[in-house]
């Protein structure tokens, strides 16, 4: 369980949280969902301890997805991997997962976009944390690549259901993949649903939730 | 015919196309002179340098200035290295080095070579290296932090994230991001290195150099040597930086893009 009690976040005067609170339950995907600015990757990092705050957040091994896939740029993709967990067979199990058991010995600049992304799940998913941490990770993706690396993503985490917490500002992305959906707005939470059926959701189904989204997200 | 033109058979036709160029204006610049002590003719220079490539006491020459360069760089090479790391405990770090730097780079080359001497005996040897080192030391120390500032706030975010120890740290994320932009370097500095030593040398009259021998040469106006020496300067300095450019461009095979698709 991540517990974020009172936390507090300002940059020079601008105030993005204050005295907020939330409470994440183990082995959901939460989706926080919002528009640009209005404090989610903040959020993120405070959990990834990244950034200094006020108030308390549950100290936990943190994996991060980023929005660029971050692999350092004179290892391998083997070499990448390697600095998050050491065991030679898991390395090679999650690269069989992930479709790049070819591309093990390439450089970030051998790999497009989309299997850059892949080793970056992959890598999420082979360091032991509490939990994983997505930050727009499809958003520079197109759609039938963003679908393939969702599809990856499940299926992985079918098999691991480790607490993830996924930011977006995308509502189908957050209709397909979360278990509970909050909508921040300035540093408050202006929905929160758990939903009673459980993701993946195709894309495109579940349309009265997204029509709620869709709704909360322009009535503000 | 587009094809036959390659990119790179078009550089290598305009440096031919440069060269020849030179070439006309040393022509044109000493039949304007008209006076071989002031602008001696190139095929005068070319056969002393021909003489001088079967002399021992040429190489020697060359040998010691090269070797007396490259003790200067690796010395510049290794402090400056080791005031970055220093300067990376914090603020308060490089605040406490800045004074030192500016002081060494502001410091005039030719009366430092003087003062040296002097505090030397005249250690016609020690001098010029010491001087090198003061030019070296504070632009390689400038590049190697510039360098390290450079590594992207990104990865160092992601091993933050995922507890990337420090020895993966440095032997994998920070050496190697450094690495290709001070190699890149290093061929212009050791070149700039070797014109300070032999300037040092002429100074300071070191006689087993070839800042001594062009200093001889100098004053016996034996103008034909003086530019065959001077001429042995530049493509020593053109060697270096070649050689180092061609490092790079095979060892760093991560930085160069290959087709791709997903």
């Amino acid at each position: 369980m991540i517990e974020i009690k009172n936390f507090s976040k300002s940059y020079s005067r601008n105030t993005v949280y204050e005295n907020f609170n939330l409470t994440l339950n183990d082995g959901e995907i939460t989706c926080i969902l919002g528009e640009s600015g209005s404090g989610k990757t903040t959020l993120l990092n405070a959990i990834a301890k990244l950034t200094e705050y006020g108030g308390s957040i549950t100290n936990l091994k943190c994996s991060y997805i980023f929005q660029q896939p971050r692999l350092v740029p004179n290892l391998t993709v083997r070499g990448n991997l390697r600095l998050v967990c050491k065991d030679e067979n898991k390395i090679f199990q999650m690269l069989e997962k992930v479709e790049l058991s070819d591309k093990a010995e390439s450089y970030p600049v051998q790999l497009s976009g989309g299997q850059a992304q892949r080793v970056s799940v992959a890598r999420a998913f082979l360091y032991a944390g509490d939990v994983i941490l997505m930050d727009e990770p499809f958003s520079s993706l197109d759609l039938k690549l963003k679908k393939r690396i969702m599809d990856l993503f499940f299926e992985i985490w079918g098999s691991d259901e480790r607490t993830a917490v996924f930011v977006t500002h995308d509502v189908d992305e957050a209709v397909c993949i979360a278990k509970r959906i909050l909508v921040l707005d300035r540093g408050r939470i202006i929905y929160d649903k758990t939903a009673n059926d459980s993701p993946p959701r195709g894309y495109g189904e579940a349309e009265a939730l997204r029509k709620e989204l869709v709704s909360v997200l322009l009535g503000r | 015919m587009r094809k036959f033109f390659t990119q790179r058979k078009l550089n290598i036709i305009f440096s031919v196309l440069a060269l020849a160029l030179m070439w006309i204006f040393w022509i044109i610049a000493y039949y304007i002179a008209g006076n071989p002590l002031i602008v001696p003719s190139f095929t005068d220079t070319v056969k002393s340098l021909w003489q001088y490539l079967g002399d021992g006491q040429y190489w020697l020459a060359v040998l010691n200035s090269f070797a007396r360069t490259l003790l200067a760089f690796t010395v510049s090479f290794a402090l400056a290295s080791a005031c970055v790391a220093f300067s990376l405990a914090g603020k308060w770090a490089k605040a406490l080095l800045k004074p030192a730097v500016v002081l060494i780079r502001t410091l005039p080359t030719m009366a430092v070579i003087l003062l040296i001497l002097r505090a030397t005996h005249y250690n016609r040897t020690l001098s010029p290296v010491i001087v090198t080192f003061l030019v070296l030391f504070p632009m390689i120390y400038s590049q190697i932090s510039s360098a390290v500032e450079g590594i992207s706030r990104d990865i160092t975010q992601m091993a933050d994230v995922y507890s990337v120890g420090k020895r993966d740290r440095l032997f994998k994320i920070y050496l190697p991001g450094v690495t290709p932009s001070i190699l890149a370097q290093t061929g212009a500095n050791i070149s700039l290195g070797l014109k300070i030593m032999i300037s040092s040398e002429v100074l300071a009259n070191t006689a087993d150099g070839l800042g001594g021998m062009m200093q001889y040469s100098n004053l016996a106006s034996e103008i034909a040597n003086l530019s065959a020496l001077t001429l042995t300067a530049v493509f020593l300095g053109l060697a270096v930086e070649l050689a180092f450019s061609q490092l790079k461009r095979v060892t760093f095979k991560w930085s160069e893009k290959e087709g791709c698709g997903d």
